[in-house]
C-alpha cells in the first residue's frame, strides 16, 4: 500500500496519462463510429426476424444504463459486486498457496521437478476444464464452483511468476549478498525476494488476467448470478444488445484494474530498480 | 593478517574437455598491503579473486585467510565487481546498510556507519538517492563505500573501475589511495591496466596467458605517492611491467588465432 497509492497518485496526476487517455477515448469513438457504419449496412439487409441480432451503438447504450438502473440479480452493480468478490477471494488464494510453492520450486530442485513440472501442464489446461467436475462437486447454484476454476486458473500462473522471478535474478546481486555476509532465510528475502520483484508483479498480472476469464467462465456455467450469469441469460432471451452490454461492462472492468492498479504499479517497480527511465 | 595460497588451481570443465585456467599458485600477501593482480584476459587472475572470496572452489590447493581455510563467501573478505551490483529497491543509504545488518549493528550504529563512509567517498548528500539516480562512477563510489564499511579482512576488487571513463577512472584512483593510506586495508586488486596498477599498487604480480601461472612480481614498495604517470621512475615502471605482460597478452592472441584457423580449417 505504501508504494502502491503514490504509483497510483502519480500516474492519475501525470500529464502522460492524460494524453494517452484523450488518445483512448478518441480511439472508442472510432470504434463506435465503424460500428455505426457496420449497423447501418446490416440493418438495411435484415430481415425483422434477424435486425434483433445485430443492435446499433444507441440500442446498446440504452441497454447498459437500464442494467445499472433494474432491480434484482440482472442488476450490473449488483452482479460487478458479485463478480469482483469472487475474483478476489479465488486469486487471494491462489497467491497464498502459490506464493510459497513458487518459493519452493526456485529453492528446490526436488519441488522444481515435480511441482514446478506439473504446474506448466497444469497451467496449459483450460480452468473451465474444471467446472463440470467442480459443478458435481458442490452444486450448480453456489459460490464453490467458481471459486474452483478461478483458485485452477491462477494458481499455477502464480507458482510459474514466483519461481520464474527468483531464477531469473541477476547472479551478481547474488554474489553481491552474499560477500556481504547474507545468507539462508536473510538471502532470500532481502536479495532474492526483491530483485524479483518485478518480474513476480508481471506473473501477478497474466495470474489476475487468468483468475478474471476463470470467474466468467465458471458464472457461465453455473447459477448463482454474477456478469456470466447475465451473459447466459441474454443469451436466453435472445438480447442481442444485452449481451453486448455486458461484455463492454466486463471489458471496461478489466481495463480499469489494469490501468489504475497493474500498469502503474509495473512502472513503479520497474522505474525504482532501474529497468526502465522515469 | 595473512592471505596464503598453496597450491592453488583451477580446472573448468567445458563440453567434454577440460581447461586448466590457473596452473598451481603460490602467493602470499600480507596485512596493509595493495596488492594488484596483472594478466592478459583469461588468465585466472579473477579466477583467484573468487577463489579468495569464496565464490569458487580451487580444483587442487588451499587458500587461508590467518590460518583459517577458505570454504564459501564471507563477509570478512567483501568483494567489489566490476558492475557496481547495488541493490535497486535500497536507496544509497540502505546499500550500505545492508553488509552492516549482517554484522548485527544497532540501528543507530548502522546509521552512523553509513553516514561515515559516504562521507569518505565524498557521497554524504546522496543518501536518501536510489541507486538509478546516481551516475556509473558515483555507483561504484557507493559500493566501494559498502564494501568498506564492513570492515573487511580483505578487500577484494576485481576489475572494478573497467567499465567507467577514463577521468571518472582517473579520480576515482585518487580516491581509492586516499582511503587505503587512511584505512590500511588489505586490498586484493584484479585489472589489465598496467597504469591502473602501478597507480595503486605496493605489489604487481603479472600472470602468464593461459594456464595462467604467476610470471613475475614487481615489488613497488619504494616508489612514492601519488604517482603521476609523468614522473620518470613511475613511467619506467610501467614499462617494465608492460614488457613482462607484452609476451603473454601475444601469447593469448596466437592461441586465439591458432583456434580460429584450426576451425577455419576443419570447414
Amino acid at each position: 500500500m505504501k508504494v502502491l497509492l503514490p504509483a497510483i497518485r502519480r500516474s492519475l496526476f501525470s500529464r502522460e496519462f492524460w494524453s494517452v487517455l484523450a488518445v483512448r477515448v478518441l480511439f472508442i469513438l472510432l470504434l463506435l463510429i465503424i460500428w455505426q457504419i457496420v449497423y447501418v449496412i446490416f440493418a438495411n439487409n435484415a430481415t425483422p426476424k434477424t435486425a434483433v441480432l445485430f443492435p446499433s451503438p444507441l440500442q446498446v447504450g440504452s441497454s447498459l444504463i437500464a442494467g445499472f438502473r433494474s432491480t434484482g440479480d440482472g442488476n450490473y452493480f449488483h452482479a460487478i459486486a458479485v463478480s469482483l468478490w469472487r475474483l478476489v477471494k479465488g486469486y487471494c488464494i491462489a497467491i497464498i498457496i502459490g506464493f510459497p510453492l513458487g518459493l519452493a520450486v526456485a529453492r528446490w530442485k526436488l519441488a522444481k521437478q515435480t511441482v514446478g513440472w506439473m504446474s506448466l501442464s497444469l497451467q496449459a489446461m483450460p480452468s473451465i476444464g474444471w467446472a463440470p467436475l467442480a459443478i458435481l462437486w458442490f452444486g450448480i447454484n453456489s459460490d464453490t464452483p467458481v471459486l474452483f476454476v478461478t483458485v485452477a486458473g491462477s494458481l499455477f500462473a502464480t507458482v510459474l511468476a514466483v519461481s520464474g522471478g527468483i531464477e531469473q535474478v541477476p547472479p551478481l546481486l547474488i554474489r553481491a549478498g552474499r560477500t556481504l555476509g547474507a545468507k539462508g532465510p536473510r538471502l532470500y528475502f532481502s536479495v532474492l525476494l526483491p530483485a524479483a520483484l518485478p518480474m513476480i508483479v508481471n506473473g501477478l498480472k497474466v495470474g489476475w488476467a487468468f483468475a478474471w476469464r476463470s470467474v466468467l467462465g465458471a458464472e457461465l456455467l453455473v447459477t448463482a448470478g454474477g456478469l456470466g450469469r447475465i451473459l447466459q441469460q441474454n443469451k436466453m432471451n435472445e438480447a442481442a444488445a444485452g449481451l453486448f452490454a455486458t461484455i463492454i461492462v466486463i471489458i471496461a472492468i478489466s481495463l480499469i484494474i489494469e490501468t489504475l492498479l497493474f500498469a502503474p504499479l509495473e512502472r513503479h517497480l520497474r522505474t525504482m530498480w532501474g529497468l526502465e527511465k522515469s | 593478517m595473512e592471505i596464503k595460497f598453496e597450491n592453488v588451481s583451477k580446472e573448468f570443465n567445458g563440453r567434454g574437455s577440460k581447461t586448466l585456467a590457473l596452473s598451481p599458485t603460490n602467493l602470499t600477501i600480507d596485512s596493509g598491503e595493495f596488492v594488484c593482480l596483472v594478466g592478459p584476459s583469461g588468465c585466472g587472475k579473477s579466477t583467484l579473486c573468487n577463489i579468495l572470496a569464496g565464490f569458487e572452489t580451487p580444483s587442487s590447493g588451499q587458500v587461508t585467510v590467518n590460518n583459517e581455510a577458505v570454504s564459501g563467501p564471507s563477509i570478512k573478505r567483501a568483494m567489489m565487481f566490476q558492475e557496481p551490483a547495488l541493490f535497486p529497491w535500497l536507496k544509497v543509504r540502505g546499500n550500505v546498510e545492508f553488509g552492516l545488518k549482517s554484522l548485527k549493528l544497532s540501528p543507530n550504529e548502522q546509521r552512523e556507519t553509513a553516514e561515515r563512509y559516504l562521507r569518505m567517498v565524498h557521497l554524504a548528500e546522496f543518501m536518501d538517492a536510489a541507486p538509478h539516480e546516481l551516475s556509473g562512477g558515483m555507483k561504484q563510489r557507493v559500493a566501494l563505500a559498502r564494501a568498506l564499511a564492513v570492515d573487511p579482512e580483505v578487500l577484494l576488487m576485481d576489475e572494478p573501475f573497467a567499465a567507467l571513463d577514463a577521468q571518472t577512472r582517473d579520480h576515482l584512483h585518487v580516491e581509492l589511495h586516499k582511503l587505503w593510506e587512511q584505512t590500511r586495508k588489505t586490498i586484493v586488486f584484479v585489472t589489465h591496466n598496467v597504469r591502473e596498477a602501478v597507480t595503486l599498487a605496493t605489489r604487481v604480480v603479472v600472470f602468464t596467458a593461459r594456464p595462467g601461472r604467476i610470471k613475475s612480481t614487481f615489488d613497488l614498495e619504494d616508489l612514492q605517492f601519488p604517482r603521476r604517470s609523468t614522473e620518470p621512475l613511475v613511467a619506467e615502471m610501467v614499462s617494465r611491467i608492460q614488457s613482462a605482460l607484452r609476451g603473454e597478452v601475444a601469447k593469448t592472441e596466437a592461441a586465439e588465432y591458432d583456434h580460429d584457423a584450426n576451425l577455419t580449417e576443419a570447414q
